[in-house]
Formats: structure tokens, sequence, C-alpha cells
């Protein structure tokens, strides 16, 4: 599945990093271009069963690139405060 | 679209779509719970020791409920489908767990880092919790959602682990990992979420179903002394969300048709 994961929390990472790894192409959106740099090689999920080094689709600052399915962060204050891509399922 | 533990997240938003005249999605899911229990460990790196085993998920609107859960199933093996948002929003035990453990530790928290899962779990504040939970269970029955109500002693008790939200030796994983040693303070979202949202929520809940809820309303009545400003009523509570000129009947059309029942004009107004 296409999936967009909208925020940068605690839980937006662990979402984001634990679909990659599932096979999912995820697309994370964060609010501050600046905290995309960090993100080039992806996220490392640290979790029982499925974990490591996960690989994201693209990393954005800009809503309408994310698209996908959302899945905001759990938690994630991005979700409820900006607009959703336009396509969500 | 789907929010993790949102305390009636889905209709709030997709209000605030339908307010901003953008297309509305298929539906919008919301998690009971988190499905990962997780602090980030570096700019790229997160910790999550303990994923949920039972995740309830709800659907805005629940009319929608079957093709929204089937996507949602294919994120999350562990989906366990609600009868609606807010079904699903009684089952989060954010405002239930950690509003009583800021409360009784909130000497530590002010000092520095602290473990509330930890050492702030004492026997005191499990009664404090229980307290909560049990008020959280009985709106549950009252509004006639159905078990499994996931009772927060199923964190507490191994025995009863399996039927919980996070399964068998969740609790000792999180403490293990000594990431939830931390720094807290009353801007956290332990208090920023589920007390200010959550527990009005609770609070409204139960008041729409004659169901007493003294602890709940007496943690809303501290927690306004200790950050200084009224809570109670604001929030999620339902009259707050515009919900208080519905009957129950109608708040329960309202989450099952969304934005295709004719009280959603009604509840579109600002």
């Amino acid at each position: 599945m296409n999936v967009a994961v909208l925020g940068g929390s605690h839980g937006a990472f662990a979402t984001a990093a634990d679909l990659a790894l599932a096979g999912h192409r995820v697309r994370l959106w964060r609010r501050r271009p600046e905290d995309l740099g960090a993100l080039a090689k992806g996220i490392t999920l640290t979790a029982d069963q499925r974990q490591g080094p996960a690989r994201l689709d693209k990393t954005t600052a800009d809503l309408g690139e994310a698209g996908g399915s959302p899945v905001s962060s759990p938690r994630g204050r991005s979700c409820c405060s900006a607009p959703p891509p336009s396509a969500p399922s | 679209m789907l929010l993790g533990a949102a305390t009636l997240g889905s209709f709030v938003i997709a209000r605030e779509i339908a307010r901003a005249g953008k297309p509305l999605p298929l539906a919008v899911a919301e998690t009971g719970t988190l499905p990962y229990l997780a602090r980030k460990t570096g700019p790229a790196a997160v910790a999550a020791p303990v994923r949920a085993a039972n995740l309830p998920v709800g659907v805005f609107p629940a009319s929608r409920g079957k093709e929204a859960l089937a996507r949602v199933r294919e994120l999350y093996a562990a989906t366990r489908p609600c009868v609606d948002a807010i079904d699903v929003a009684l089952t989060n035990v954010g405002p239930v767990i950690h509003p009583p453990l800021v409360l009784v530790n909130a000497g530590a928290i002010d000092r520095g880092t602290f473990d509330v899962h930890a050492a702030g779990t004492t026997d005191r504040a499990r009664r404090l919790i229980d307290a909560v939970d049990a008020e959280r269970v009985a709106s549950r029955k009252g509004w006639g959602f159905p078990a499994p109500h996931y009772e927060m002693a199923t964190y507490y008790d191994e025995a009863r682990a399996a039927e919980g939200l996070y399964g068998a030796g969740a609790r000792g994983k999180l403490v293990a990992s000594g990431l939830w040693n931390e720094v807290l303070t009353f801007e956290h979202r332990y208090v920023s979420e589920d007390v200010e949202l959550g527990l009005p929520f609770f609070e409204s809940a139960a008041r729409s179903v004659s169901v007493a809820s003294p602890v709940t309303s007496g943690l809303l009545g501290v927690f306004a002394a200790l950050l200084r400003r009224p809570l109670a009523g604001r929030g999620r509570d339902l009259d707050h969300l515009g919900l208080g000129e519905l009957t129950l009947r109608e708040v329960r059309e309202l989450f099952h048709e969304g934005w295709q029942s004719a009280l959603w004009r009604r509840v579109m107004r600002p």
C-alpha cells in the first residue's frame, strides 16, 4: 500500500519504519524542511519482531507530495492542524 | 485516513475538512490505543519495545467501516473492529493511566527525570487508575458498547495480558527498556492530550448515559488548579464538540452516517 505518515513524533517514526519494513511504500511528511535531512537514509527501528533499517519512499515537507493513504503519527499534532493530502483513503 | 489514538479525532478532522470545503476521504479511522509504545532514540532512530496486540479501530462514519477496516487490516493485523468512533474512543486508556500517574507523581516530575511507569506506579497510583478505568468501563456499558472493554487491569495482571491491548509481558518490556525514564512536564501530551482532551470526553460520555464519574471529574478539577485554567466542558467534551443539542440516538446516527447524515449540517455550524 502507498502510505503517507504525517508528522515526526515518536509514533510517526515507529509507524513509518515499521510499515516500510513490512513492505509498504511509505512517504513521511514533516512540517519543517530542515527536519528532513537526518532522514535521508531512512529510519532504524529497534523492536520485537520486525526491526532494522527502513528505507522510506520519500520524505517531504510538501503535503501534496506526501500523497498516499495518510496515517497520522500516533499523537502527532500535525495531522489535525494541517490539511491532509488531497487523495486520502 | 487513520489517526492514532485520537479521542474522536476522526469526527473532528472530518468536520474540519468539510468546513474547509475540501474533499472528504472514504472514511477517517482512529485507533483506540497507540499501535506502538515508542520513543525516538536518535535523529533517525526509534525504539518500539511494545506493539499493540489488540488494536481497537473505529471508523467515522461507521457505515464505511467494512471497507475502511479492510484497509487498516492491511497495515495492522491486530485490528479489532469497534462499533463506531465513540466506541473506540472509549477504549483509549491514555486518559485512564496518564492523568493519575502524572498527578500522584507531580513532585517527582517537577524535580526532573522520572519513570512514572516504573517507580511511579505504586499500589496507590493503581487505585486511582483503576477508579478512572471503572468509570470508563461503566460508561462503555451505559452506551451499550460490547466487550472487550480492555480493562486497564489487563496491562498490570499478566494472567489477563492476552486479552489486553498490548499482550503478554508488555509492561515488563516497557520498563526494562528504560526509555520512559524521562523528563515529563505539564506540557507533555500526557497532560495536553490525555488530561485536556481525553478526560472531558470521558466525563461527558459518562454524563450522556447517566453514569457517575466522580473520579474523572475530580481529576479534571485538580488538573485545572495545577494548570490554572478551566478544563471541564472543554477539549473533546461532547457538548463542546457541538453535539450537546443532539439526543443520544441522534449522536449514534451521526457517527454511523457521518457527513451523509441529515444531522451533519447541524454539527457543521462553528
